[in-house]
């Protein structure tokens, strides 16, 4: 079996000041790291390889900061390492970000299971992995917390909805993606990082790409405004002894409660 | 004349809160386009709901009966609602920012070729050159920032975060149509289904006790598991405290966690990053105990008290 | 009687050891600015290690390191876990005979002084005190059970507590934006808030900032960054044994959590690579990550010859910090050719070890004027012949 996995490189930190003239974002700090649920995907990904024998290549689209996260996923168990990068592939929208993706991981052959994070911690759409899945005629399984290959070869998935978990069986080719917090990625060993390191990552631009795909990446929502969210307001603060604090707080919720009943 | 869709989302747990909801945010673009509300619905019980769906404003409901296909279906399910949508000359379909609804429309809006927005909160529709232009506003960069997005292709595809209240909504009389859809085929059978015990009790909660990080020295996580049961309150905590396994997973509150919809919540020793106070929706009563005065949970907070977590706990355990 | 004016710029280690030696001279009135908060800046950062026979401070200043460590002893003392001390002791390993000489001195310096402390040439102890490390390059190891490592920012806020309770005013969120010269002398100071407020002394307390600091007053503060590259590794069995303070002349290891925490010692730092140092904006610091490929490597040989028992363990994560060196690698402290203007920044690696002695002795020369051998030979002017 063949699978692949998309990870997104982001800002760690949301601390961003807008400038109140015009509109621009200033962004407090330009650390970027994996997207953190990329990790849970990483980590589910790698046990299903072992489980199967297959192989798991792993795609980014962004800077060339972004080889970060690709060797961070070599490091991890991912065997080659896939940068797409371009102007032109940036400032899409979710849409062209999924078709510039769909386009590579179609040329490079066809993947019985990809592998993705349930939503990015800077756009925090979960768009791209449904999207992709429908562009490459695959079925997905958003928020899939757990997966297995039964006898047939077929997949085995838990999907997390609210309040409560599907359990599936799915024909591959699938896309997954993956919520955070549903597993507990395994660290990079300090060996296994210094190889990934020193291993290739194979880089491809827009002259790489299809043409009609380059020629659909015309973006279809753009951005007319940002502007700051309303101050947080100030709490009423509460003093006194700790008896006198605990008071007040027992009289503000029975009130509260009261009103709700 | 093009159509305002709602598309109202039908899950095992029945017809989303959000159906009323979206209604009233179509009338809102209704008033400046003159368009005509429909409601689409496509699911294998889709016309259970039909009462449930005729809503004042609304001039259709389009029910697509899937036999055997419901939400879990998008592989088969996301060409009819494609098919339906390109039908009925949708100008804009307004969808709710659920996990489950984002998955299926994300496919649709690849069907359709067109643009979508995530998690949009507020509307604002005005005419340009004869046609409506939606401005669509939602948080960004940590809900530091608003920002305005317009889609350029047609439909619209947005979806909005649910608001903590249901709007009244009165029943109207709009024409119905069911179509039935036999034959489709998925590549996921549902085998079953298991309710989840911690999740569904944090996230019904109607008064949740959360810690951090502030809980681990000391007795704070312990004495706050006594307040919790002696309240019948649920106990919750920050990522942190999910990270080093102090709390269950499912019972984290926040971006990456779960988000809850409480009436009072209590938080002790939780600094409020903005990961945190993002899993907090709705008006709660929100008190906030902390020794940090500076802590940013006092901005998110109603009441705050600056104090030791374990001796307030104590002193309510004691009442 | 007047009292003096003072104002300390900095609330890491540096500005409240001193701010709290200085508030206690009654005729001292000490306001000190913090842009930050307290002990919040490279203080958080420090390892807060304090071993008694390491090689982070020559043995010439031996004095200085059993003051620090016995002032963060009895302030232990004085409130149980405010100083976040864990006693895990520390194993200094010789690896050559320049090392062993060393480590033999400090081993009487320390019994000098009422503490154990033994050389070790038996491989097998050594591999029992710490079975992670491979013992067989080494000459031998010094090891004592009785320091270990402490938090500097809980010492810094403790520091801080006690000037406020000797009258000293701490003002945090505040940056000072001007520094008022008039011929030569410091007067005053304008904050980010637009107050002028006049001194008779200002104190640049502000390490890795000190460049820009003195920039306000047009002095070219000597001293460079060093990178401070330091991660957390999770190690490949679970520590059921203390973790002694792991001294090598390249690196050192302490425990922190259920991880490992290593950093390349900063005496191993070389000021003319530009991989090791240079001239940058501490305020850009990311609070995690920002470490450098090489590091991987560096840390990769490092383990792989002498702490095999790491190189299989995970890398929970990294930060990256800025140490202000001197070309010595000792702090500058005291005057400057702006009167009135002073300094007690540059402490390197070494500033929870060295800010006790120094401030104790700067804190007696700005209130009666009286130098002492430390001052003398830390001064400024070494630094600019």
């Amino acid at each position: 079996m063949k699978f692949a996995i998309c990870v997104k490189y982001v800002p760690v930190s949301d601390q961003v000041e807008i400038d109140p003239e015009t509109h621009s974002i200033k962004r407090g700090s330009a650390e970027c790291d994996i997207n953190p649920c990329d990790l849970n995907a990483m980590e589910m990904a790698v046990g299903l390889k072992k489980a199967t024998g297959a192989t798991l290549d792993v795609y980014t689209m962004g800077p060339d900061g972004a080889t970060a996260a690709l060797k961070k996923c070599l490091a991890l168990g991912a065997d080659e390492a896939f940068l797409l990068s371009d102007r032109r592939f940036a400032g899409g929208d979710t849409l062209g970000t999924a078709k510039v993706l769909a386009d590579f991981l179609e040329k490079n052959g066809s993947y019985d299971v990809i592998f993705t994070g349930s939503e990015s911690s800077d756009g925090a759409t979960g768009q791209v992995g449904p999207m992709l899945a429908s562009l490459l005629k695959m079925t997905d399984v958003s928020d899939a917390v757990d997966v297995s290959v039964d006898s047939e070869g077929a997949l085995k998935v838990s999907r997390k909805v609210p309040a409560g978990r599907l359990s599936l069986r799915v024909k591959t080719p699938v896309v997954l993606s993956v919520p955070f917090g549903c597993n507990e990625p395994a660290l990079p060993t300090l060996r296994a990082q210094m190889k990934a390191n020193r291993r290739e990552i194979h880089t491809f631009t827009s002259a790489d790409a299809t043409p009609s795909v380059l020629e659909d990446l015309k973006v279809k929502s753009v951005v007319t405004d940002v502007f700051p969210a309303p101050k947080a307001k100030k709490a009423e603060e509460i003093t006194g002894t700790p008896e006198e604090i605990a008071d007040q707080i027992a009289a503000l919720i029975q009130e509260r409660r009261k009103k709700d009943v | 004349m093009s159509e305002i869709l709602v598309y109202a989302e039908i899950t095992e747990k029945g017809l989303s809160s959000s159906c009323a909801e979206l209604v009233a945010t179509a009338e809102g673009i209704s008033k400046v386009s003159g368009e005509p509300i429909t409601i689409l619905a496509a699911d294998d019980q889709a016309s259970s709901y039909t009462d449930a769906m005729k809503l004042a404003g609304v001039s259709k409901v389009v029910l697509i009966h899937t036999l055997g296909i419901t939400y879990a279906n998008g592989d088969a399910l996301a060409p009819v609602l494609a098919d339906a949508i390109r039908s009925l000359d949708a100008s804009v379909v307004l969808v709710p920012a659920s996990h489950t609804a984002r998955a299926l429309m994300s496919r649709v809006a690849v069907l359709l070729d067109t643009g979508m927005t995530a998690s949009c909160f507020r509307l604002e529709t005005e005419m340009v050159d004869g046609k409506a232009v939606i401005h669509q506003i939602k948080s960004s960069f940590g809900s530091q920032a608003y920002v305005t997005c317009d889609i350029k292709t047609s439909p619209n595809i947005i979806t909005m975060i649910p608001e903590a209240s249901e709007p009244e909504k009165e029943h109207g009389e709009p024409e119905v149509k069911v179509i039935e859809k036999e034959g489709l085929t998925s590549a996921i059978e549902v085998l079953g289904r298991e309710e989840d015990e911690t999740e569904s009790s944090i996230m019904g909660a109607d008064f949740v006790v959360a810690v951090g990080k502030g809980a681990i020295e000391g007795d704070g996580l312990a004495l706050a598991k006594q307040y919790a049961e002696k309240e019948g309150a649920a106990l919750a905590g920050s990522r942190p405290m999910a990270d080093q396994n102090y709390i269950p997973f499912e019972t984290q509150i926040g971006e990456s966690g779960t988000v809850i919809r409480p009436d009072v919540c209590l938080i002790c020793g939780v600094s409020g990053a903005i990961q945190f106070t993002e899993g907090i929706k709705g008006d709660p009563l929100v008190i906030a105990v902390n020794t940090d005065p500076k802590a940013p949970i006092f901005n998110f907070a109603d009441y705050m008290a600056v104090a030791d977590m374990d001796t307030v706990l104590k002193a309510l355990l004691d009442k | 009687m007047a009292k003096k004016k003072i104002c300390i710029i900095g609330g890491g280690i540096s500005g409240t050891a001193l701010g709290y030696n200085l508030s206690l001279y009654d005729d001292a009135e000490v306001t000190l600015f913090e842009k930050g908060r307290i002990g919040c800046g490279t203080t958080s950062k420090s390892a807060g290690t304090v071993c008694l026979f390491d090689d982070s401070l020559k043995n010439r200043y031996w004095d200085v390191r059993l003051y620090g460590f016995e002032t963060y002893l009895k302030m232990e003392k004085e409130k149980p876990g405010s100083t976040g001390f864990d006693k895990t002791g520390t194993l200094v390993c010789a690896t050559n005979e320049a090392d062993e000489k060393r480590i033999k001195s400090g081993i009487a310096l320390a019994q000098s002084a009422g503490y154990t402390g033994e050389y070790i040439t038996d491989k097998d102890r050594i591999h029992q005190i710490l079975p992670m490390i491979d013992p067989e390059p080494l000459l031998g190891a010094g090891y004592t059970q009785d320091d270990g490592y402490f938090d500097g920012t809980m010492i810094s806020n403790n520091f801080a507590s006690k000037m406020e309770k000797n009258g000293a005013k701490i003002v945090t969120g505040v940056k000072i934006e001007e520094i008022t010269v008039e011929n030569g002398t410091a007067t005053g100071i304008k904050t980010s808030e637009g107050a002028h407020e006049d001194y008779d002394v200002i104190i640049d307390c502000t390490g890795p900032w000190s460049r820009f600091t003195g920039k306000m007053v047009d002095l070219d503060v000597p001293i460079w960054h060093t990178k401070a590259e330091a991660f957390f590794m999770a190690p490949p069995q679970k520590l059921d044994y203390v973790f002694p303070v792991l001294k090598y002349p390249a690196f050192y290891a302490l425990r922190a959590g259920n991880n490992i925490f290593i950093c390349k010692s900063h005496l191993s730092m070389d000021l003319d690579n530009p991989m090791h140092a240079g001239q940058w904006d501490p305020d850009k610091l990311p609070e995690r990550g920002g470490t450098d490929d090489y590091f991987i490597e560096f840390l990769f040989d490092q383990m792989e010859k002498d702490v095999p028992g790491l190189v299989d363990g995970g890398l929970a994560s990294s930060w990256l910090s800025y140490r202000a060196e001197t070309r010595d690698f000792l702090p500058i402290v005291g005057d400057t050719p702006i009167k009135n203007y002073v300094l007690a920044t540059g402490y390197g690696g070494n500033g929870v070890i060295e800010a006790p002695a120094v401030s104790r002795d700067l804190a007696k020369y700005i209130m009666r004027g009286e130098s002492t051998l430390l001052l003398e030979e830390w001064a400024f002017m070494r630094l600019v012949k």
